[in-house]
C-alpha cells in the first residue's frame, strides 16, 4: 500500500529540554484522513510542524515515500499544505492575491501557472471576491478561508491544518467542513489536529490520540466511542455518540453508536419503529 | 516621482515652490486617490511644518513687517517658514501619490528593480503588513489593562505598566514572527521574495516618465540659470 505519511519513532524535545514527542509512530495511506486529538500541550501543533520539515527530531518522517531530510524539503513542501491555527500567522503580504500567490511564485511556476493556482484556490474557498483586500480588512472566518487557500494555491496532495474551526462561527465552520470534505473527495489527504470531538467523524476516517506518546490509533468510530479513553485524555465523545452511549448503558438502545447528525436521525426513527 | 520630490524639496524660491505644490496637486488630481484619505493622511506632516510657518518669522532677523507687543516678524522668516511648509506639502501629496496609486506591494517590488537591496524591500512588505497586526494586539492589551480598572496617570507605576505591557508586546512579537516564518518557509520561501516577470515599459510610460523628469528639471533651470523669483 501507498502511503502517504509514514513516522517512526518520533522524538522531539523543546530547546528548554521539555520532552514534546516521544517515539510517535504511525502511518497514513493515500486519500485517507487522520484526526490527531488530544488535551493542550500533548505535541499535535509540534507534530505538523514536523512533517512539512519545519522541526527536525529523531526518529524519521517520510512523506509519499520520501524521507523529510534537508535535501528533500523543497519537494517536500510542495506536496504538503500547511494551514497554521491563528490565521494572522499565515496572511502575510499586503493583499490576499498576493498572499495566496506567494506559494506558488516560491515554486517558481511561471505567471500564468501561479495566477491560474492562485485563482482556483480563491474560487475553492469562495474568496474570489476578496482577492484584491488587504488582509486586515477581512473577518476572522474569511482569515481563516483566506489561509487554507494559500496552502491550496500549491495544489499539495497532503493538507495539514492545525485547528480549522477553532474560533469560527457556526455558519463559518460549516463552509471550512464542505470545502475540506470536497478535498477529501477529490484524493487529497488530510490531518488535521483539533481539540473539537464532533468535528472528528465527519472529515477523519482515522484517529491517533496523542498525549506527547501515541495514545491509540485506529478507526474514528473505534476511538471515539471510547468514553474512558478520551475522558482520561481530558477529551469527550462527540455529542451524539455520548447520548446515544448513556442510553445503551441505561439499556434504552442497542444498535449502531451514531456520530453525525444524520446518522442519529436514522438511530432515533429506527428505535422508535422498533419500539412499535 | 522620486526625481521631481528631490527637486521641490531643494528649491530656494517661492514662486517655484508655488509651482512644485501646484504640480503635486496636479498629479494628484491625475492619480484619482480618495482626497478624503489624502487630507488624513496630511493631518501630521502639515502639524509638524506648521511651527516653521509660525516660529521661523519672529526668529529670522530681518525687515519688519508686523510686530505683536514686543515681538516683530521679519519678512525673511516669515518667506522662509512658508517656503519650507510649501515644499514639505508638496512633498508629501506626491509621496502620497506615490504609494497610492498602486498596490504597495507593487511598489515595494519596483524599488527592488530599482536596485533596493531585497532584505530592505522584504522588511517594507512585512513591516507595513504587520504594523497594523502589533497596533491591534497592543490596543487588545490597553485595554485589557483598562479592563481591570486601570487608568493613564503620571507616575511611575503607569511607566512601569507600560513598560509591562510593551515588552509583553515585544515578546508576543517574537514568538507570532517565528510562527509566521515557519508559515512561510512551508510554502516554500527560501529568504529572497520570488522574482515577477517584470512589465515592460511601452512608448507611453516613457512619455509619462520623460514628462515627470522634465518638469523636476524645469523647476530647478531658473536657480541653475541664476535668475530671481523671490
Amino acid at each position: 500500500m501507498e502511503y502517504a505519511v509514514e513516522v517512526e519513532g518520533l522524538c522531539y524535545s523543546y530547546p528548554g529540554g521539555d520532552m514534546a514527542l516521544q517515539d510517535v509512530t504511525f502511518r497514513l495511506r493515500q486519500g485517507g484522513s487522520l484526526g490527531l486529538l488530544g488535551p493542550n500541550g500533548a505535541g499535535k501543533s509540534t507534530l505538523l510542524l514536523h512533517l512539512n520539515g519545519l522541526l527536525v527530531g529523531t526518529g524519521s518522517v517520510r512523506i509519499l515515500g520520501r524521507r523529510v531530510v534537508k535535501e528533500n524539503l523543497n519537494w517536500v513542501r510542495k506536496r504538503v499544505g500547511m494551514v497554521f491555527q491563528d490565521p494572522e500567522d499565515q496572511l502575510i503580504m499586503p493583499s490576499l492575491w498576493e498572499d495566496v500567490a506567494f506559494g506558488p511564485r516560491n515554486l517558481g511556476l511561471d505567471e500564468h501557472e501561479v495566477e491560474k493556482d492562485a485563482l482556483w484556490a480563491l474560487q475553492a474557498t469562495g474568496m474570489a471576491d476578496l482577492a484584491q483586500r488587504s488582509p486586515r480588512s477581512l473577518s476572522f472566518g474569511q482569515k481563516k478561508r483566506a489561509a487554507l487557500a494559500t496552502a491550496l494555491s500549491m495544489r499539495p496532495k497532503i493538507l495539514v491544518l492545525d485547528e480549522p474551526t477553532s474560533n469560527l462561527d457556526p455558519r463559518s465552520k460549516r463552509d471550512v467542513v464542505a470545502l475540506m470534505k470536497s478535498l477529501k473527495e477529490s484524493g487529497t489527504t488530510i490531518i488535521l489536529s483539533t481539540h473539537d470531538v464532533n468535528l472528528v467523524p465527519l472529515l477523519a476516517d482515522e484517529v491517533l490520540l496523542l498525549n506527547r506518546v501515541v495514545v491509540a490509533m485506529g478507526g474514528a468510530q473505534e476511538i471515539l466511542s471510547e468514553r474512558k479513553l478520551l475522558e482520561e485524555q481530558g477529551l469527550e465523545m462527540p455529542l451524539y455518540a455520548g447520548l446515544f452511549e448513556e442510553l445503551r448503558s441505561e439499556g434504552r438502545y442497542s444498535g449502531q453508536m451514531p456520530f453525525t447528525c444524520e446518522q442519529a436521525k436514522s438511530a432515533i426513527l429506527r428505535a422508535s419503529n422498533w419500539k412499535k | 516621482m522620486g526625481l521631481l520630490m528631490l527637486s521641490i524639496v531643494t528649491l530656494q524660491s517661492l514662486v517655484l515652490a508655488s509651482m512644485g505644490l501646484a504640480i503635486s496637486f496636479g498629479f494628484l488630481v491625475l492619480s484619482r486617490i480618495s482626497w478624503k484619505r489624502v487630507a488624513g493622511n496630511l493631518r501630521w506632516p502639515v502639524l509638524f511644518f506648521m511651527p516653521f510657518l509660525l516660529i521661523l518669522p519672529f526668529t529670522v532677523e530681518g525687515e519688519a513687517v508686523a510686530s505683536l507687543s514686543y515681538l516683530s516678524a521679519s519678512r525673511q522668516g516669515s518667506l522662509l517658514g512658508l517656503l519650507i511648509f510649501l515644499k514639505g506639502c508638496a512633498a508629501v501629496i506626491l509621496a502620497q501619490v506615490l504609494q497610492g496609486c498602486c498596490p504597495f506591494s507593487v511598489t515595494a517590488l519596483a524599488l527592488r528593480d530599482l536596485g533596493v537591496p531585497d532584505s530592505l524591500v522584504q522588511i517594507f512588505l512585512f513591516t507595513y503588513r504587520n504594523i497594523d497586526l502589533l497596533g491591534q494586539e497592543l490596543s487588545s492589551s490597553f485595554r485589557s489593562m483598562s479592563a481591570r480598572g486601570f487608568e493613564r496617570q503620571s507616575n511611575s507605576r503607569t511607566a512601569r505598566v507600560y513598560g509591562n505591557a510593551f515588552g509583553a508586546l515585544l515578546l508576543r512579537s517574537l514568538a507570532r514572527s517565528e510562527r509566521m516564518f515557519f508559515a512561510m518557509v512551508s510554502r516554500g520561501y527560501d529568504g529572497h521574495l520570488p522574482k515577477i516577470k517584470a512589465r515592460r515599459m511601452n512608448l507611453w510610460d516613457w512619455m509619462k516618465a520623460l514628462s515627470v523628469v522634465f518638469m523636476a528639471l524645469a523647476l530647478q533651470s531658473p536657480g541653475v540659470m541664476g535668475w530671481s523669483m523671490l
